[in-house]
């Protein structure tokens, strides 16, 4: 059989250019709420039944379309939005193709009412057309999605899948839009429900659970500093800021889907924003551990491209640089507010609660509870003092702190206090340094012979100092003076592998971080009450003292009020 | 098996003897103490096969034997009976070990004799004898010098160097040494250079307390053994293979600056001062000046500390860093009222020693501060 070329049928274009922005039942949801977003909704329902395959309705209490437009609303390349060329180097809405009712019109059975107008479109094809309720905003119906594209059915995933990114889509815009009030069901049943108070933690509560929102600290928004807005001579605007909250490290999960990023409320994937943002989390988290968070980055429209992905997933900065910075400066000043790891007992977590909690959150303390009041940020971890009480356990010195008992791990604590200490002589370059009075040849692969050579000067300042003797052996002269007599030969080799591992960025940190390690003292050892004073209270005095480098926590405070709450001595 | 015996006198016997059992052995005999007869009473053996402790107990024995006893068990449950006659029996067919002291009537299952592993005799081979106290306090004097450095395994060993009739003890972890030099007797021309590991001598003092005078050194023939024998009580040794470094060397044979001041108020002014060298990991500064010695110490958040105390000073002045560690673990067991501090240069090991005395010296190495 010949066949010749000829133009598709509009409903087969139509369907085909569909696929491109409606690939599954949460983004229908996605251009909908948008829709509801740009006409400056306060509150969105959204109702999904049969995983979005049956229905989905979403209304909206916004400015609504004008009964005349109804019908030219589902026509493709149909926006009330851009007007321009000009337009789309700024575009402050969240819609500007025009496509995404037209799309979503031609692959499922829609009905439309707003301004006492309705309108009915099935396959792309009018069905009908008249008056409706005479009601704020725009109430849209999605039925029987896909139902005309048996290919695009086929692919669509269980339904519990399909729920979660509904949900996922949805609990992304409660979250970034805490002024609107969203409100989703599944098959009649509350998944997504916020105040739209404009409050972000209470928004937090109502996606992630109340033990989420209890744990995460706001980012002030931090413009930029004059030097980085160099960048953006162009911009009239005002500054870059980066606003939202972040998890605190006793808090993260085994996986990324808690972390939130957006550009201008605009929901986005950008696997380099997450690894700035992961960034900061570095000796804060355990290896495989990620933050919660919630960004929004607030830029100047021209200053970034979100026309690149046909579903607007991702977006283009003009100097992504610079964003980075902003994020991670106002990430990092959070973080410098987050509080030592809490126990919590068990048996006080409400049933309510436990269903909250997704098998991937961790909240390090054993169990969570209902955080009874928002952290207290003045509660400063800073200059409090730790009075020692013995040592317990193989390793576990416990001390007694002005909010309650503090089970401190020695050896997590000291490489922390030992860590920062090798960081500041890698920084001020002011190096102390034990010279052996044997030197020690110390065997070492080739390849961290050549680490060493390259790193001389920089181990040199955390007080490590060698020379090379033969391909295979290093001669160690010096080491760092908190290291003990006897660990030098395990420090060595496992620095010069960080730092052969790590080129570049962080390799150094790494470095001083095998350093802390092999010169703290061990989990185990016998510390006499002097030394544990001493250890408590450098402790007391480094930064960033919650973890270990390596992002273990470093103590754990059981709470004067969760002794009094267990020995009920509160009634 | 059947004897008679004080649960006082045995339970101090295996409270020592289960020293050189090892919480981390793999072989569950090592887990038990050796218990045979013998013409004087009762034989207790344990070992890890790196050190191996022996002792007697007075004991009546009625019928010879031997068996081995889980150590804990056997050491807890003794150390629990009140003092009176104490009498083991042993079943040999079950290997069950009866116990029956004032209203205990006690069954230990054991393990037959012949499992444990025939620890080398001290029966032939070269041997010296040395003053206990002396060699007590040699060891005293230099095994905390010694290395903890698994991967340099003769660093963790004390030299014994047997030289001219006497013996030389030498122990370093790389950063400071200790050297004590004893008297022995019976040496003759023998010369010898054995590694112990410093974990066997620091049981020394524990395994011989209460023993009479002198303490006999027996070096297997074929080098690889020690035992050290005083009364009825033995502790043996496997020696650290490999070539110990050449300490000589390092010790410093000249000096411009020679300090002698109180042992006791050097150790006081030391431990006061380093309670402010917090975040210099415990470095003091030493200034020697005439007629003074000043100890410093600073850290930022706590403060600085700074103390003066009388010293007889001959020579150059000069400002030198230590580890004040280092310096205490010597204080502690130089064992004279006075101590002599001899510098050449800030940068030049430093030496302890007890003034006008040969016996003892400890050398540190010194810290290099960036000086502000
Ligand atoms: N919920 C709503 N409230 C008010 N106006 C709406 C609503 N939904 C759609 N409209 C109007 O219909 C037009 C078409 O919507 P559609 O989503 O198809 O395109 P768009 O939002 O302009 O662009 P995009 O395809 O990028 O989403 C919009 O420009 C807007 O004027
Ligand atoms: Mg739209």
């Amino acid at each position: 059989m010949t066949t010749s070329i000829r133009l598709l049928a509009p409903e087969v274009a139509d369907a085909i250019a569909a696929g491109e922005v409606i690939e599954r039942p949460a983004s229908v949801v996605k251009e909908l709420v948008e829709n509801a977003l740009d006409s400056n909704a306060r509150r969105i329902n959204i109702a999904v039944r049969g995983a979005g395959r049956t229905s989905i309705r979403v209304s909206d209490d916004g400015s609504g379309i004008p009964a005349d437009e109804l019908s030219i609303a589902f026509v493709r390349h149909a926006t009330s939005k851009v007007v321009s060329l000009s337009d789309l180097s700024s575009i402050a809405s969240f819609g500007f193709r025009g496509e995404a009712l037209a799309s979503i019109a031609a692959v499922s059975d829609v009905e439309c009412s707003s301004a006492g107008a309705m309108i009915r479109i099935r396959a792309g094809q009018m069905l009908e057309q008249g008056s409706g309720a005479l009601l704020p905003g725009v109430t849209l119906e999605v039925r029987d999605l896909f139902a005309n594209v048996p290919a695009r059915l086929k692919f669509l995933k269980s339904d519990a899948t399909e729920v979660a990114a509904i949900k996922d889509v949805v609990g992304a815009f409660a979250l970034l839009h805490p002024h609107v009030r969203f409100h989703l069901t599944i098959d009649a049943r509350v998944a997504v429900s916020t105040t739209g108070d404009g409050d972000r933690r209470r928004a937090i509560a109502a996606v992630f659970g109340a033990p989420v929102a209890a744990e995460v600290l706001e980012i002030i928004g931090m413009p930029l500093n004059p030097h980085e807005l160099a960048g953006f001579a162009l911009s009239s605007r005002g500054p870059l800021v980066a606003s939202g909250m972040v998890s605190q490290p006793r808090l993260s999960r085994g996986s990324r889907d808690g972390i939130v990023l957006a550009v201008n409320g605009r929901p986005i994937s950008s696997r380099a924003l997450v690894y700035a943002l992961e960034e900061c989390y570095q000796g804060r988290l355990e290896r495989g551990r990620h933050p919660l968070a919630v960004i929004d980055i607030g830029i100047d429209p021209e200053l970034v491209d979100v026309n690149v992905h046909p579903a607007k997933k991702e977006v283009r900065f003009r100097d992504e640089g610079t964003v980075f910075a902003a994020l991670q400066r106002a990430v990092r000043a959070a973080l410098d507010g987050s509080e030592p790891f809490r126990y919590r007992p068990v048996e006080s977590t409400p049933a309510v609660v436990a269903g909250y909690v997704n098998a991937q959150l961790l909240i390090h303390e054993a169990g969570v509870a209902l955080a009874t009041a928002e952290p207290d940020a003045a509660r400063g971890v800073e200059g409090a003092v730790l009075r020692p009480i013995g040592q317990v356990g193989p390793g576990y010195l416990v001390a007694e702190g002005p909010h309650g008992l503090v089970l401190v791990d020695q050896h997590a604590a000291h490489e922390r206090v030992l860590y920062n200490r090798l960081l500041e002589r890698l920084r001020s370059g002011r190096g102390m340094s034990q010279p052996l009075l044997i030197p020690q040849a110390i065997d070492v692969e080739p390849a961290l012979i050549a680490a060493a050579a390259d790193h001389r000067a920089d181990l040199a300042k955390l007080g490590l100092e060698y020379e090379e003797f033969g391909p295979r052996s290093l001669r160690i002269t010096a080491v760092p003076v908190e290291m003990p007599a006897g660990s030098a030969t395990a420090a060595v080799q496992e620095t010069l592998a960080a730092l052969a591992e790590n080129r570049g960025d962080g390799a150094l940190e790494k470095a001083a971080a095998a350093l802390a390690c092999h010169s703290a003292v061990r989990f185990g050892d016998i510390l006499d009450v002097a030394e544990q004073r001493r250890l408590l209270a450098d402790l007391e005095s480094t930064e960033e003292s919650i973890t270990c480098p390596h992002g273990r926590p470093t103590r754990l405070l059981v709470e004067w009020q969760e002794l009094t709450r267990h020995f009920r001595r509160n009634y | 098996m059947k004897v008679t015996c004080r649960p006082s006198v045995l339970g101090q016997a295996l409270q020592v003897v289960s020293r050189a059992i090892s919480s981390r052995t793999t072989l569950p005999i090592l887990n038990n103490i050796l218990i045979e007869t013998t013409s004087e009473g009762l034989a207790l053996t344990a070992t890890n096969l790196e050190i191996g402790i022996r002792k007697l107990v007075p004991a009546e024995v009625a019928m010879e034997g031997a068996t081995t006893a889980p150590a804990r068990l056997l050491t807890d449950f003794v150390g629990t009976l009140p003092d009176q006659d104490l009498e083991l029996a042993l079943d040999g067919a079950s290997q069950s070990l009866s116990l029956r002291c004032a209203r205990f009537d006690t069954h230990i299952k054991c393990i037959e004799a012949e499992e444990f592993p025939p620890g080398p005799r001290p029966d032939e081979g070269d041997r010296l004898e040395v003053a206990l106290d002396e060699l007590v306090s040699a060891v005293e004097q230099t095994q905390m010098a010694a290395s903890t450095d698994e991967a340099r395994p003769v660093l963790t060993g004390v030299l014994v160097l047997i030289q001219g009739g006497s013996l030389t003890l030498a122990a370093t972890d790389g950063h400071r040494l200790a050297v004590r030099k004893l008297a022995a007797a019976g040496a003759g021309d023998l010369e010898a250079s054995l590694i112990v590991p410093a974990r066997a001598l620091a049981e020394l003092s524990r395994v011989f307390k209460g023993e009479p005078g002198k303490v006999e050194v027996i070096i297997s023939k074929a080098r690889n053994q020690v035992f050290f024998r005083a009364g009825t009580s033995e502790l043996t040794s496997r020696l650290i293979d490999g070539k110990y470094p050449n300490y000589a060397q390092v010790i410093p044979s000249k000096s411009s600056t020679k300090v002698r001041v109180s042992t006791s108020e050097l150790t006081q002014t030391v431990r006061a001062v380093s309670l402010f060298a917090r975040d210099s990991a415990n470095v003091i500064r030493v200034k020697a000046q005439a007629g003074a010695l000043i100890l410093s110490a600073t850290t930022n958040e706590v403060g600085d500390s700074k103390a003066e105390m009388a010293a007889d000073v001959d020579g150059s002045d000069i400002q030198i860093a230590f580890n004040a560690r280092y310096v205490l673990d010597a204080l502690a067991v130089i064992g004279e009222d006075e101590v002599e501090l001899l510098f050449d240069g800030p940068l030049s090991p430093g030496l302890l020693r007890p003034p006008g005395k040969e016996h003892y010296l400890y050398v540190i190495m010194p810290v290099r501060v960036a000086m502000s």
